[in-house]
């Protein structure tokens, strides 16, 4: 579905992405994990157009989007729902969520899609008519995660769904994101929390300063000492 | 106090159509447009030409026919032009908010250049198309003033409406909230900003096609109408929308009640206090969240 290929890219004369390679297949949940710094945001924003990539190729089903601008990438069904959610936050819920839904013309696959999203987030209809700026952080998340999922994205980018929040929210936001996966939505999750992302995800990239120093399956990685040190603190 | 209810409505419902579009596109993509008193000069002095050329020719001489012709080439040219200028000049200098200023601002001045260079530097009159006086509440004006209150509680009602109802409507308010996330929902960010521009420049180009007639119009009168847009607009927000209509007609009543007051050369200085003092004191304007960046 996607496919990375020697990806660099430069913020000014510093390096943020090197020699990225990265393949995510259809139906499958990936997950990119790495310290603060280590460019995992930066590898999003390049794929969703909002970073230029000074070299390589971004392929997505066969066509090379690393020249597009983002809102014809988001067209071509790929939704970055980003860091630090980017919500409306002059909007009401529902706005947002009906702004999540701009490229979608199909009015019978609106209110199904509408209806998944008031499913796995029952919180979100019982605040439909708030201002987004109003929401708790766990609220916020939720919405951010609805506005991508109305676009009926092919591809789903998350950006650390869970930055932020409490225990028990962050695991509502992680079944979710397995409902969202049952639901056949390829997505590439971008977490800090290690332990978390490893327990969901198909494949594991490890990011570290700009370059993927490793990749596998759980079980894979979890052989690797260096992981186990690091990541896992075990 | 008739005078000022009357003539403060004039003036607010005239500042209204000058400052809304300002504050647009400046809320919709921090762009300082100082080629906006520009606009209603070129189409003030469109609708002069075009009235000029139509009437020499035979058989045309009914004149409100005629001022509607003009009316509608003055409106589609300065919207073009809106547009041009947005794809052209500031589209490209988009992340420096000092370049579109600088540009917008050499072009003001091309603006005023090409008038005296086209036409000359004289003064000129378009004729009011509404002719005659009425009165109200005792009070005498033009005629041609009551055309421009309507029409200008028409198209901000319309403009308002479209903003907040349509989905182009929605689009703008997203980019101007948040232009990243407005193009990761698949939000053509710069359609979103031409757009604005462009009906900026509809809004004005009203302004001067209602304003102009009854009134001299020169090559420099472009500045006046931007010191106007701008003091408006820092007083109610800058992009905020209903700050500016809100802006537009308490300095409408404020520098009406000045001229009764003190005197109409006073009541010239206000916008430029109301610049100062606010941008000390408040600089996000009354209803404004954004600062002037
Ligand atoms: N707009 C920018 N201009 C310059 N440097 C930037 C910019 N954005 C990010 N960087 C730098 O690029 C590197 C990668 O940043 P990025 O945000 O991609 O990291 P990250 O892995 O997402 O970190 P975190 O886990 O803290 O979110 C960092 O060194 C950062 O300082
Ligand atoms: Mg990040």
């Amino acid at each position: 579905m996607l496919e990375l290929k020697k990806v660099y890219h430069y913020y000014g004369k510093a390096k943020a992405l090197e020699e990225i390679n990265l393949t995510v297949e259809d139906n499958s949940l990936d997950a990119v994990i790495g310290p603060n710094g280590a460019g995992k945001t930066t590898l999003l924003r390049a794929i969703s157009g909002l970073e230029e990539i000074d070299r390589g190729r971004i392929i997505f089903n066969g066509e090379r989007i690393d020249e597009l601008e983002a809102h014809e990438i988001a067209g071509r069904g790929i939704a970055h729902c980003p860091e630090r959610r980017r919500l409306f936050y002059d909007m009401t819920v529902m706005e947002n969520i009906q702004l999540g839904a701009f490229t979608l013309k199909d009015k019978a696959k609106y209110s199904k899609l509408l209806d998944f999203v008031f499913e796995i987030f029952p919180r979100l209809h019982e605040r439909m008519k708030q201002r987004a700026g109003t929401l708790s952080g766990g609220e916020q998340q939720m919405l951010a995660i609805a506005r991508s999922l109305m676009a009926n994205p092919k591809l789903l980018l998350l950006d650390e769904p869970s930055l932020g929040l409490a225990p028990k929210v962050k695991s509502r936001i992680f079944e979710a994101i397995l409902q969202i996966k049952q639901e056949g939505t390829t997505t590439l999750l971008v977490e800090q929390d290690a332990v978390l992302a490893m327990a969901v995800a198909d494949t594991i990239y490890v990011l570290e300063d700009g370059k993927i120093e490793m990749s596998g399956t759980r079980e894979e990685l979890e052989k690797e000492p260096r992981i186990k040190r690091v990541y896992l603190g075990i | 106090m008739e005078e000022i209810l009357i003539f403060g409505t004039i003036q607010g419902a005239l500042l209204a159509l000058l400052a809304l579009g300002f504050s647009l596109v400046y809320g919709v993509g921090g762009l300082l447009n100082l080629a906006h008193g520009a606009f209603f000069l070129i189409t003030a002095y469109i609708v002069y030409w075009t009235i000029h050329l139509l009437t020499s020719i035979p058989g045309l001489s009914y004149y409100p026919l005629v001022f509607g012709i003009a009316a509608v080439v003055g409106l589609s040219s300065v919207v073009t032009i809106g547009a041009v200028t947005y794809l052209g000049l500031m589209k490209p200098l988009q992340k420096s908010h000092i370049g579109v200023v600088l540009v917008t601002f050499a072009m003001a001045f091309f603006f005023e250049q090409f008038v005296k260079f086209v036409g000359d530097p004289k003064t000129h009159y378009i004729v009011p198309v509404v002719p005659g006086t009425v009165t109200l509440l005792g009070i005498t004006f033009p005629a041609q003033l009551l055309a421009l209150v309507f029409g200008s509680v028409i198209l901000v009602t319309l403009v308002t409406l479209f903003i907040s109802k349509s989905t182009i409507g929605k689009s703008i308010r997203a980019v101007s909230q948040d232009p990243e996330a407005a193009e990761l929902v698949g939000i053509n960010t710069d359609m979103v900003m031409m757009t604005s521009v462009m009906i900026s420049a509809l809004l004005v180009g009203f302004a001067a096609v209602l304003y102009a007639p009854g009134n001299y119009i020169a090559p420099r009168i472009g500045w006046g109408y931007l010191l106007l847009a701008f003091s408006v607009t820092i007083f109610g927000g800058m992009g905020s929308i209903p700050g500016s209509i809100l802006g537009a007609y308490v300095m409408g009543y404020a520098t009406t009640l000045t001229d009764y007051l003190i005197s109409p050369s006073f009541s010239q200085i206000v916008p430029l206090i109301v610049i100062l003092v606010m941008l000390l004191v408040r600089p996000q304007g009354l209803l404004g969240k954004k600062r002037l960046q």
